[in-house]
């Protein structure tokens, strides 16, 4: 005999009919929508502490469990290690004709509206929005750290500069041969160096004077 | 009420400066010369970045201020700002680290920079920041690639892609040049420093048709009007 009650007996939060085996939805091919690494783990951060969310904005799936809505979420789940979702973070849309569900998919991609960075800078707290997985812009740079001193060069330019050139594989072989042919010679242990240490740029300028001679 | 002044202006590592200024300078491209880089920060995170650093050519640039060294000056070479900081940050940040860099380095007199009138605007920042307008010059280095990407035709004639080029300069054929202006801007922090060229007034960028305003091409009297 049945309980008198039987209709007011709460059930389980979720029973096994009420789920949904996770293997049962398939990934859309054409979904066109990516994710970056970071955002991937605010996402999978924003589903285990807020799983509510699912439930107002479930995953869209049509008739063969095909996503039309969701990749990203489904994805996160599965990372979470999710075997099976309450049947209310699911929803079929069986209604819809092919061409409607290729709108949707783009449809319930675009933001049609922006932040207004100034009420959340002035009205919300900044760090439960980024924690909230909210992108308030920016880097995470510890400024405590920083400082506002610094020095820069003073006075003139320095005597020396630095000079590039672009050679042929012959023609870099050659000056390097004659580069290290001056630098062993007598003559480059006496070269003017107007203070400069670099030896190829001393080598040169003896190669050079001595063509002058 | 706008909280500009909470903004605070700090020294920072260039890996820090370059990856902000790659994700949030138009151009996504750093400066190599830059040396001294300053972050905007507003509620604990970097927003903003201002980097110095020495001219292309300085010999060149250093004949517009009279008598100038070679130490004297810097070039402001890049500022990236994301969406969040208050309207008016910009000439903000500029004026902090103009007074930082006249604490820390006073032998420097003068600052120069460039506004890229062909994709991002006519140096609005400048002008509220005390900047002199010196130059308007059409500006035909920018090219774009056949893939959309937007680079200076300089990137072709000189450095690594000569190699590319088996020695030869030269910009791709399929690039596309895009049209128009790179605006000048001095500021003096020595106010009895000479510029040795024409300060031009203002009004000389709608005179040129050199307005532009985050990447559309608006005169200052169509924006003053928009205001109004």
């Amino acid at each position: 005999m049945f309980p008198m009650c039987w209709g007011l007996v709460k059930q389980p939060l979720y029973l096994k009919k009420d789920k949904m085996k996770i293997s049962e939805i398939k990934l859309n091919k054409k979904n066109p929508r990516l994710i970056k690494d970071y955002k991937f783990e605010k996402l999978k951060k924003s589903i285990s502490e807020f799983p509510k969310m699912l439930e107002l904005r479930p995953i869209i799936i049509d008739n063969d469990n095909i996503i039309l809505g969701g990749n990203m979420r489904y994805q996160a789940l599965k990372d979470l290690g999710y075997k099976e979702l309450p049947e209310n973070w699911v929803k079929k849309s069986s209604e819809l004709s092919e061409e409607e569900k290729q709108r949707f998919i783009i449809s319930d991609n675009i933001n049609f509206g922006e932040f207004d960075f100034e009420i959340i800078a002035n009205e919300w707290d900044t760090e439960l929005l980024a924690d909230w997985g909210l992108d308030v812009g920016g880097f995470d740079v510890n400024s405590d750290d920083l400082g506002t001193d610094f020095t820069l060069p003073d006075g003139d330019k320095a005597p020396f500069q630095q000079m590039t050139f672009t050679l042929a594989d012959e023609q870099a072989e050659i000056l390097k041969a004659e580069l290290d042919k001056v630098k062993k010679s007598e003559e480059f242990k006496y070269v003017e160096t107007f203070g400069n240490e670099n030896s190829n740029g001393n080598a040169l300028y003896l190669l050079i004077m001595n063509k002058k001679k | 009420m706008s909280r500009v002044k909470d903004i605070i202006v700090k020294v920072i590592p260039s890996k820090i400066a370059n990856e902000f200024v790659k994700k949030y300078h138009y151009s996504k491209k750093v400066v190599p010369n830059s040396k001294l880089h300053f972050g905007c920060f507003l509620d604990d995170r970097l927003h903003g970045v201002l980097s110095y650093g020495s001219p292309f050519m300085k010999t060149k640039v250093l004949q517009l201020v009279e008598n100038s060294k070679w130490n004297e000056m810097l070039e402001l070479n890049r500022m990236a700002f994301d969406d969040y900081l208050p309207k008016y940050s910009e000439s903000r940040c500029i004026a902090i680290s103009i007074k930082l860099i006249k604490k820390n380095a006073p032998h420097i007199k003068w600052i120069l920079s460039f506004a890229d009138g062909t994709q991002c605007g006519d140096g609005t920042i400048y002008r509220a920041s005390g900047f002199y307008l010196t130059s308007i010059k059409q500006n035909n280095s920018i090219i774009m690639l056949n893939n959309g990407e937007v680079v200076a035709s300089m990137t072709y004639t000189k450095g690594k892609n000569i190699l590319k080029q088996g020695g030869r300069a030269g910009i791709p054929k399929d690039a596309e040049k895009l049209n128009g202006n790179m605006i000048r801007y001095i500021y003096l922090i020595d106010k009895t420093c000479k510029i040795t060229v024409p300060i031009l007034p203002f009004t000389k960028i709608d005179d040129l048709g050199a307005g532009m305003y985050k990447g559309e091409k608006i005169s200052l009297a169509d924006r003053r009007n928009k205001e109004n």
